[in-house]
Order: structure tokens, then sequence, then C-alpha cells
């Protein structure tokens, strides 16, 4: 049973353009479902609509969101406003801009104690004061009293963290998390969040563009590509063999130890701009194996293998056309299958990620929730 | 705190960093009153003055000579060689006519009144209106922009901001022409103009009051929602909305105390300037402050009241500065006065 | 000859500006990314409606501003002489408004003057009677006909006046992408029409005190107001600029020197300066009245020199914003990077700092215009504004703010006044918006 069910979402701006389109995946309790994608590809804008925050001028066109059995977009404002920080949380890509400067750290827990959990004054505080502790702030009683400009990034992020959790949620939506820290403090905070994940059971849908975060916390994957996903899998399938082209070039693109000394390889071209593809693949452009079919025909969703899906031509034959939604897996591949040492891979695309700081999820049997 | 000076600058860094503003305050004053000195006293000669007070006719050098001693305008300008030691600077007309001020000694109007008197009796009129048209105004501008902003993005706000740009492109002079003669002539609510102090006051002050807050709406209004929209872009507002806050929550607890930053901005600085009152309003209500004070100089050519009134406006510019800078302390954390 | 043209100082400047600003669009034209705010601009139907106004009144002000004195007949001598009256070219279109003067105050299209005077008839009975009017509705024989032929002059000019507008319409409909636009030429075509028809035969904003035809006197405004409008940028911009960059970009003792004269500029309430120096600039225009030639040209040297004062008590704020841009500039990477290829400060400067500050300069000169229009007003009713021989629509008000206590009230000059005024203002902040909007990069254009 998922706790997150997205079915055929579309989010455009007023004029039109279609900034998140036709994308379905779900996500299961405790699970960690990675939206993978490079800038301006529609996966902030995707989480933005699950909490139905999409800013001015850009709107859900249709598509439907069950969350836990809910119809998000069926609910009124206010019963959204419940979900909101009560069942699913989101902390933001800019610790250092996401947290109100002029408010101290413990009143912005407090708030959504007050709204979720009905806490005021002392039981407040005194909650407050435990949620930073879990997040590992030290001096958790000083802390609290504080105002954000005092924190370190990394520091902010915890708060943000914690005032996430603060609503005890089932979801926790983390945009960018680690973008904008320090390497080491990336690791740390990634650490934190897949220990809070093992403790709490909480689903995860963790949005990157880089290759090595998902690598250390993802559970499954979506590759989203100018508003599509692209390709969805689980990771172990998807480090194994990559189906889609521009998957296959995000890896090739990698530095690594086995190919020290050689230039880095680019992906050529660039995202083409919103809405200006009509007809054929939104990739064809940039795609080595692209043939006349690619730029006419807009590929449809194929189900490759269990649990592995791809948006391209290359498949549809062998896999029958397959017209089958979302590549919900039904059944999961066995995740013992990991082929090749991937935490030995420096895989941020920067390359600078010191292989020590890199924490094995398989370590976490709990966060990993696949004992089926 | 008389004996401890030293511990006083250790205990209290507020009451350290009010001095040295002060103290920084004096090189912009003694600009100021060398600009005005120029302004008055080089581009013209004290003979030039004097021939435009005394009327083109009957000007001889007697009479010049009279005028420029009965004001103290037959010293040298800056240095006085005829006289030794201090004499030299201080026997000047610009040391006579620039130290005063500083301890507020702004000496005698042409109608041989004294200046700071006559400043003291009228900064209660001008307060009397100016005050109230900027507690009213403040309420009701910021107001008017947390509705527009509330309705951001939907006709009513669209109908708000083209409203604003319509009142601001309104000539000043016609709220002031427009509404008295609405008010006064035509419904015979409150006399056009004049003034009483006390409880009698208020049937004067009432109509300036509505007209300077209404000929602000325009500008002001649109000004605050600038400063709200431009907030409510920002990432933390996103963050309290997340949390499940409903958006007048997020409106009035988030982004108002945020938005405070820019609007003291803009707004602290004007306050001690209220003392000064307006020229406009108050010259066309007979209201007996500075503004009028100061237009009726001007009129009248009296270079000394507006040399005075130019030093007092400056001063309490830099107190609003002052001003600003410690309120910041009480709005924004991230600000320590040191 | 029969004319001698007259540049007056305030024509010298207006000349250079349009110089410049010649100058400016015809580099922008060739540069693609200066351009593409400019298309932004051309994109909102409001800003293209707000510059149809916009310039109207520029073509009444620029018309305004071609002067010349005229010879004077009779003379038969070697040498012409001139008439010491500086007229311009727009005086000259529209004559008749400017000699057509009456007694005295006359309603808007009205036959008769406002007040009742005392007359003897053919028989020799003094009576008490509206006294016709020497010019406007001469044809008329009563005041019975005067609706009918109001009507019929309206609709006659307003459909010249939408003959003509549909054939500009029809000439520039490719060019122009906005309907709105066309409406608007329409619309005005028609106005202008029925006004310049009216204006024939009728006061059609009646006249002032001294019987001058209101329309005319208005007309007349717009130029003080363009001027004051636009000639003050022409002392406001060199000092902003050179200062404010000078001040972020050197920092150390010039910053401090540069600092301390805005400190001190800006901490004088902005009326009081301005009063001030205008005040000093009285007494030496009124001592040295061997300066001037004309009365014309003293008026138009007071009103250089108000631009000249407003331009030296308005630059601090700008100088400020751009001390403030160039600071965060100079920290950029290309800068440094610039620096640290030993490339020199002017070549940064003119290369780096001042074409990514422009888009302030340019949003804080359309904002400001509409201000200054506005000041001028309330300057010129303090008595520190233009020369009160200088027709402005703060004179205009001044002089009619004194007849609203009469009964039936004289209001037609100061709504004229307040009108034109509203129409210029409106238009102008209309447009300093969009240019705001185009240029500000802090605004983001998604889809666009």
């Amino acid at each position: 049973m998922s706790l997150l069910k997205v079915d055929n979402l579309v989010t455009r701006l007023r004029n039109g353009a279609r900034i998140v389109d036709d994308i379905s995946f779900d996500i299961a309790a405790g699970e960690t479902f990675a939206l993978l994608g490079e800038s301006g590809c529609g996966k902030s804008m995707t989480a933005l609509s699950l909490m139905r925050l999409l800013p001015d001028g850009v709107v859900n066109a249709s598509g439907a969101v069950q969350m836990d059995g809910v119809a998000l977009f069926d609910l009124r404002e206010r019963d959204m406003r419940e979900m909101r920080g009560g069942r699913m949380a989101m902390i933001f890509q800019e610790p250092g801009l996401s947290l109100n400067p002029v408010m101290t750290v413990g009143r912005q827990i407090a708030e959504v104690l007050a709204l979720h959990h009905d806490l005021k004054g002392a039981a407040a505080q005194q909650r407050s004061i435990e949620l930073l502790d879990q997040v590992g702030i030290p001096d958790a009683p000083r802390r609290v009293r504080e105002y954000p400009f005092r924190l370190s990034g990394g520091m902010k992020q915890r708060v943000m963290i914690a005032m996430a959790l603060a609503g005890s949620p089932r979801l926790l939506i983390a945009d960018e998390p680690t973008t904008a820290l320090d390497v080491t403090i990336q690791a740390q905070v990634l650490q934190l969040l897949r220990d809070t994940q093992s403790r709490t059971g909480m689903a995860m849908l963790l949005i990157t563009h880089d290759l090595g975060v998902v690598a250390e916390n993802a559970h499954r994957v979506a590759v989203m590509y100018a508003g599509q996903i692209v390709e969805q899998a689980s990771r172990e399938q998807l480090f194994a063999r990559p189906l889609h082209p521009y998957t296959q070039k995000l890896f090739a693109a990698l530095p690594g130890a086995a190919r020290a000394g050689q230039l880095l390889s680019a992906i050529s071209g660039s995202v083409p701009p919103l809405g200006s593809i009509k007809q054929g693949c939104r990739f064809a452009a940039r795609c080595d194996q692209a043939w006349a079919r690619c730029h006419e025909q807009n590929p449809e969703w194929t189900a490759v293998a269990e649990g592995q899906g791809v948006r391209c031509h290359l498949y549809g034959e062998e896999g029958g056309g397959g017209k089958g939604k979302g590549g919900r897996g039904k059944g999961r591949s066995g995740a013992a299958g990991f082929p090749f040492s991937l935490i030995s891979f420096p895989f941020t695309l920067a390359g600078r990620r010191p292989a020590s700081a890199l924490p094995d999820p398989q370590r976490h049997p709990a966060a990993c929730g696949r004992q089926r | 705190m008389s004996g401890n000076t030293v511990s006083t600058y250790n205990t209290c860094p507020m009451i350290a960093y009010l001095i040295r503003r002060i103290l920084y305050a004096v090189p912009t004053l003694v600009g100021v009153n060398l600009l005005t000195f120029a302004l008055f006293f080089v581009v013209n000669t004290p003979d030039d003055m004097a021939r435009m007070q005394l009327g083109i006719k009957r000007v001889t050098p007697e009479a010049i000579e009279k005028w420029k001693q009965q004001r103290g305008y037959d010293k040298p300008l800056f240095i006085n060689s005829a006289t030794g030691g201090a004499g030299k600077l201080t026997d000047t007309i610009f040391w006579q006519k620039s130290a005063g001020m500083f301890v507020f000694d702004f000496g005698y109007s042409d109608d041989g009144r004294s200046i700071a008197r006559e400043i003291a009796t009228r900064m209660g009129p001008s307060l009397a209106v100016a005050l109230p048209t900027f507690l009213i105004g403040l309420v009701v501008y910021v107001s008017f922009a947390l509705l527009m902003t509330l309705f951001r993005a939907t006709a009513l706000d669209m109908a708000g901001v083209a409203l604003c740009v319509l009142l601001m492109s309104i000539s000043g002079l016609f709220y002031i022409i427009g509404g008295q003669f609405l008010v006064s002539k035509l419904w015979h609510l409150v006399p056009i103009s004049g003034y009483a102090g006390g409880g009698e006051g208020f049937k004067f002050v009432v109509l300036p009051i509505v007209i300077g807050v209404v000929g602000g709406i325009g500008s002001s209004s649109r000004w605050y929602r600038t400063i709200f929209i431009e907030e409510i872009g920002k990432d933390y507002v996103r963050t309290a909305r997340a949390k499940g806050l409903s958006e007048p929550r997020v409106m009035f607890t988030h982004v108002l105390k945020n938005a405070m930053i820019p609007v003291l901005t803009g707004v602290v600085v004007v306050i001690p300037l209220l003392f000064m009152g307006s020229l406009l309003t108050e010259s066309f209500f007979g209201i007996p402050g500075l503004g009028s004070y100061t237009i009726d100089a001007i009129n009248a050519q009296d270079f000394s009241v507006v040399r005075a009134m130019v030093f007092l406006g400056s001063v309490l510019y830099i107190a609003g500065l002052i001003l600003t800078d410690v309120s910041y302390t009480m709005v924004d954390p991230r600000v320590r006065l040191s | 000859m029969s004319f001698m043209p007259v540049m007056l100082w305030s024509d010298a400047l207006v000349f250079l500006l349009l110089g410049a600003g010649g100058i400016g669009a015809w580099y922008v034209r060739r540069h693609e990314h200066l351009l593409l705010p400019w298309r932004r601009v051309a994109r909102s139907a409001t800003a293209m409606v707000s510059l149809l106004v916009l310039s109207l009144f520029l073509i009444v002000g620029l018309l305004d501003t071609l002067h010349y004195r005229a010879a004077l007949t009779g003379k038969n001598g070697a040498e012409t002489v001139y008439s010491p009256e500086v007229l311009s070219v727009l005086d000259k279109l529209v004559e008749p408004l400017r000699i057509h003067t009456e007694k005295t105050y006359s309603a808007p299209l009205a036959l008769t003057l406002y007040a009742k005077e005392s007359m003897t008839d053919a028989q020799g009975n003094i009576l008490r009677e509206y006294p016709r009017l020497q010019y406007g509705g001469t044809h008329l024989s009563g005041a019975s006909q005067r609706v009918a032929d109001v009507v019929k002059r309206a609709l006659l000019g307003a459909l010249a006046g939408l003959l003509a507008g549909g054939l500009l319409v029809w000439i520039v409909r490719r060019r122009v992408e906005q309907r709105a636009v066309l409406v608007a030429i329409l619309v005005f075509a028609v106005l202008i029409g029925a006004l310049a028809s009216l204006a024939a035969a009728y006061h059609v904003l009646g006249t002032d005190k001294v019987g001058q035809d209101v329309l005319y006197l208005s007309l007349k405004s717009i130029r003080t107001g363009l001027i004051i409008g636009t000639v003050t940028t022409l002392v406001t911009l060199p000092l902003a600029l050179f200062l404010g960059v000078a001040a972020g970009y050197f920092r150390g003792w010039v910053d401090d020197v540069i600092q301390y004269i805005y400190t001190v500029l800006s901490s004088i309430p902005s009326v009081l300066l301005i009063a001030a120096a205008v005040l000093m600039m009285q007494v030496t225009i009124d001592t040295h009245p061997e300066w001037f030639e004309t009365t014309a040209a003293r008026a138009d040297l007071r009103l250089v020199f108000l631009c000249l004062i407003l331009g030296m008590t308005s630059w601090t704020g700008l100088c400020r914003l751009l001390r403030g841009e160039t600071l965060k500039l100079r920290e950029m990477e290309y800068i440094q990077a610039a620096q640290s290829f030993g490339v020199s400060s002017l070549r940064i400067l003119t290369r780096h700092i001042m074409p990514n500050v422009m888009h302030i300069i340019l949003i804080a000169l359309v904002m400001d215009f509409s201000a200054l229009v506005l000041a001028e007003a309330v300057l010129s009713y303090v008595g520190v504004g233009v020369d009160p021989s200088m027709i402005s629509f703060g004179t205009m008000i001044n002089a009619a703010r004194l007849e609203m206590g009469r009964e039936p009230m004289v209001w037609w000059a100061l709504a004229a006044a307040f009108g034109f005024m509203l129409v210029l203002v409106l238009a102008a902040n209309l447009f300093a918006d969009a240019v705001r909007d185009a240029f500000d990069p802090r605004l983001n254009r998604t889809g666009s």
C-alpha cells in the first residue's frame, strides 16, 4: 500500500506552458524516493504541487495526488493546511533563506507544535528543545532562544528538519536539502535524514540533482527531464543498467577513478525552453541514438523490467509498446544484487566527496524498509 | 552617569552609540551651516540684500549701512583682520550668525522677534496637525497595502494599484483645494481655516488631517504594497505556509514583522520632522505652525528665519536617522549598535 | 527677414537633451541586448498608450520651444527692429487663442462675461447686464443658439478628427502591435478635432482674470512642466552618476568626501533648500536687471536656474543608490578578474560598471519626471517656483485659487490646470511603471 500516489500530474504556467507534464509515481511508507534531474526540469514544482504551494502564476492543471488515501486536490484549503506541516512536511534548498530571520528558532518550531499538536507554552518549549536535540543541535536549551542568523548553514538545515519533524509527518519532502551546504555538512545532514527516517518510519521524497545523494539515500529513483519522468527504477536497477539515453549520459558525465586522466563527457546542447517541443521526444535533439521517429512521436511509457520503466522509443518494441502508466513497480526486485561497489565512486558531480564521508545505506536496514 | 563615563560606555552600548552618532552629526551640521551661509551671504553680498529689502528707489549708502548694522551684517564674512585674537574669527558674520544655532539660539527675525521663542510656540500647532496625519496615515496606508497584498494578483489588487497610480498622479494642491471646497464650502461642516488651542482646535485640524491622509494614499500604499509583495516572495514565507499556517497568519506573524525593516527606513526618519509641520497644509489652512512660519519668511525674504528653519530641519533629520538606527535594533535581531 | 530666431537658455538645454536622447536611441537600436527591455516596454499596451499621450505633450512642448522675435512693421530704415516680445511657433499656430483676450473672466464656451456690468442701451437707460464677449461666440446672435452651435461644431470637428485619425491608424496599423494604441489614436484625434473646431469660435476652457484664454495658458504650461521634469535630469544625472560610481568604486577618502557632501545636502529638507536657493537666485536676478534683454529671457533664466537648483537638491538619492550598486558590482568576479588583468580603472568604470547601473538611472529618471512636474506646481504656489510672468501649472493654480471664494465659483482655470497636469503625470507614471517592470532585474519574468 503506497502512502503517496501521484497520478498524471500536470502543472503549468498561467500562459499554458507545462512545467510538470503528466508524471506519476508512488512512495511507500518508510521508503525514500528520489526525483533526480537538472535544475529547471520541474522537480521542485512537482514538490510544491504536492504541497499545493505553487507560486503565483503557476497552477495545478490536472492529475490527482492521494496522500494516505486522501485526494489532496479535492481538499478545501483549510483541510489542506492540516495536511501541510502535519502529515506532510517540507524542507528547502536554502536553509539560510528558509527560516524567518526575525523569529527565534524556538518560536518557529513552536508554531508547528501549536498548529498540529495543540502544544503551547512550556510544553511546546520543552518539545522544541527535544526536537533540536534529536536533530543533533548541541546545547539545545540555549539555541532554542536564538535567532537563525546565529546558526551555521548546516545548523539551520537541522533546525528546518526539526521544524518539519515537529508535526510528526508521514511524508517528508526534501527539496535539494544539501545543495547549499558544504560537502562535509552535506553528509551529516543526509545521515541525519536517514537516521530520522529509520526512527520514525516516514516516507521521503528526496529531490536532488546529485547522483551521489541518490546512491546513498534513495530506494527508488525517477529521472526527470524537461518536465517529464523519463526513467523510473530501483536504485540498484538504475545504477546497474540505466536505460534512458539521458540517464546513461548522466552516468557518463561522472568523474570516476576508472576514467582518471580522461576528459569528462558533457551532454551536448541544452534543455529545450519550456513548451518549445510540441511533438517527439524532448531529449531527441541531444540524443546520440535518436532516429526519425524520436523527432515525430512522443514516446510512451514502457515498463522494461519489474519496477523499471522508461520513456524512450528504444525500448518501445521489446517492451511490447506497454502503455502501463507510470511504471509503478508492483513487485520490487531483490535488493541484494548490487553489482558493483557504488560506494567507492565519488558520486557527486563535482567529485570532491571524500569516500570516508559516504555511509552505506545498507548499514541501516530499517531505513531501507526492504525486508520483503 | 556623571562621574563614571567609562563604565557607562562599557555597560550601555546604546548610550555610547548615541554619543558617537551625535558627535558625528556635528561636522554635517557645520556643513549645512556653511552651505546656507554661502547661499545667503556669498552668492549675494549683504549690500545686495539690503538693496533688495529697502527697495530699489530709496537706496542711499547710508541706508544700506544702517540696515546692515541693525542686523549685524556690517562685519567681514569669515575673517576679521581688524581685530586680534579670537575676535579674528568670532567677530565675523559667519561666526555671529552660525555659532548660536548649535545651542538653538537663532537670533531675531526681521520684525525683531526672537526666532527661538517663535519656534517654541509654533511647534504645538504644527504637531497638532502633523502627528495625527502621520499616525492615521500609517494605519490607513498599511491596512490598504495589506489588503492589496492578501488579494494579490486578483482583480481587487489590480484595481487597488490602478487607484493608487491615479491618486498619486493628482497634485497635492488639488487635494487641499478640492477638500477645502467640498467640506467647508459645499457641506459647511468645518471652518476653512484658522486654529485654536485645546478642544476647540479639533474642528480646525480635522480637515487638514483628513486631506493630509487622503493625499498620501496613492504613493504610500503603493510603496508599502511593493515592500509586502517583495517580502512575500521570500523563501521563509514558503516555509511558513508549508507549516500549515493560514494566509492571514503568514501575513501578520511572518511577513509584517520582516517588512518592518524596510518600512522603518522610510518612516522613522520623518518622525522628528513632524515638528516642522507641512508648508502647504499650514499655509492653506491658516494654522500658525512652523510650516506657515517658513512660508511667510520665504515670502518676506527673511533670511534669518529661513536659515534657522534649514538648520532646525537638518537637526531633526539627523535625529530621525539616529532614531531609525535605534529602531532597527527593536525589529531586527541581526542589528546590534556598535 | 521678418523674424529673428531666438535661442533661450532653456531651448538650448532642451535641444541638448533631444540630441542626447537621439544618440541614446540610435545606440540602443544597434545593440540587441539593450533593445530587449524596450521590446518588453513596447509589448505593454498601457505603456504605449501612455507614450502616445506623452508624445502629444512633447509635440506641444517642442513647438513651444522654437522661439523667435517678429520684425516690427512700419520701420523703413536700413535696420529692422524686432519686437521685444519673444514668441514661439506654438504661439503662432494658436495665435487666435493668444490674442483674443477678453476683459476678464468668462466661463467655458460662454457668450458673455462672468460678471454683470452697467451698460447704456439704445434708449439711454442704464442696465445691469452680462456684457457679450469680444471674441467668444460672436457669430451667434443670442444664447438660445449656443447649445446647437456647440454641438454642431463639436461634431464637425470630431468627424474631421476621426478622418484624420483613421488615416493615421491606417498608415501605422502594421507597425503597431496593440489594438489599444490604435483606439487611443482615434480617440485623441476625435478629441483634438472637436477641441480645435470649438476653439476657433469659443473660449473652450473659459478665460482668466485678465481675459486670457485658459486653453492657451494650459498649452503654454506644458512646456514649463516638461522642462522642469527633463532638464533637471541634466544636472542630476552627471552628478549622481560620477559621484556615486566614484564613491562606490574608489572607496577610501573619495567615498568619505562624497558621502559627506550628500549627507549634508540630503539632511536639509529639500523644500527648504530649494526655497533658500531660489530666494538667493531671485535676489541676484533682481539686482542685475541689466543682464536680460527681454522679460522672457529673464523668466527663462529663472526657469533654468530652478532646474539647476532642483537638480542640485535631488541627485543625492540616486547617488546613494548608484554607490551601493557599484560597491556590490566591484566585488563581482568579472570585475575582480578585470582588475587582476590590469585593466585600467577608467576602462572598468566605463565598460563594466556604468552599463550595469544604467537601468537604475533610467528607472530613477522616469520615476522622477512626474514628481518634478508635481513639485513645480507646489513650488510655484509657495512662491519659490518659476517666474510669476511665466505661464505654468503652478502659476495658473496660484492665480485661480484666489477666486475660489467667488459666487458663482470660477472653477475652470483650476480644473484646466489640474486636468492637464493629471493627464501628463498619469501618463508619465504609467510609462515609468512599464519601464521599471521591463528593466528591473529583480522582477523575475517567468514565461517571457
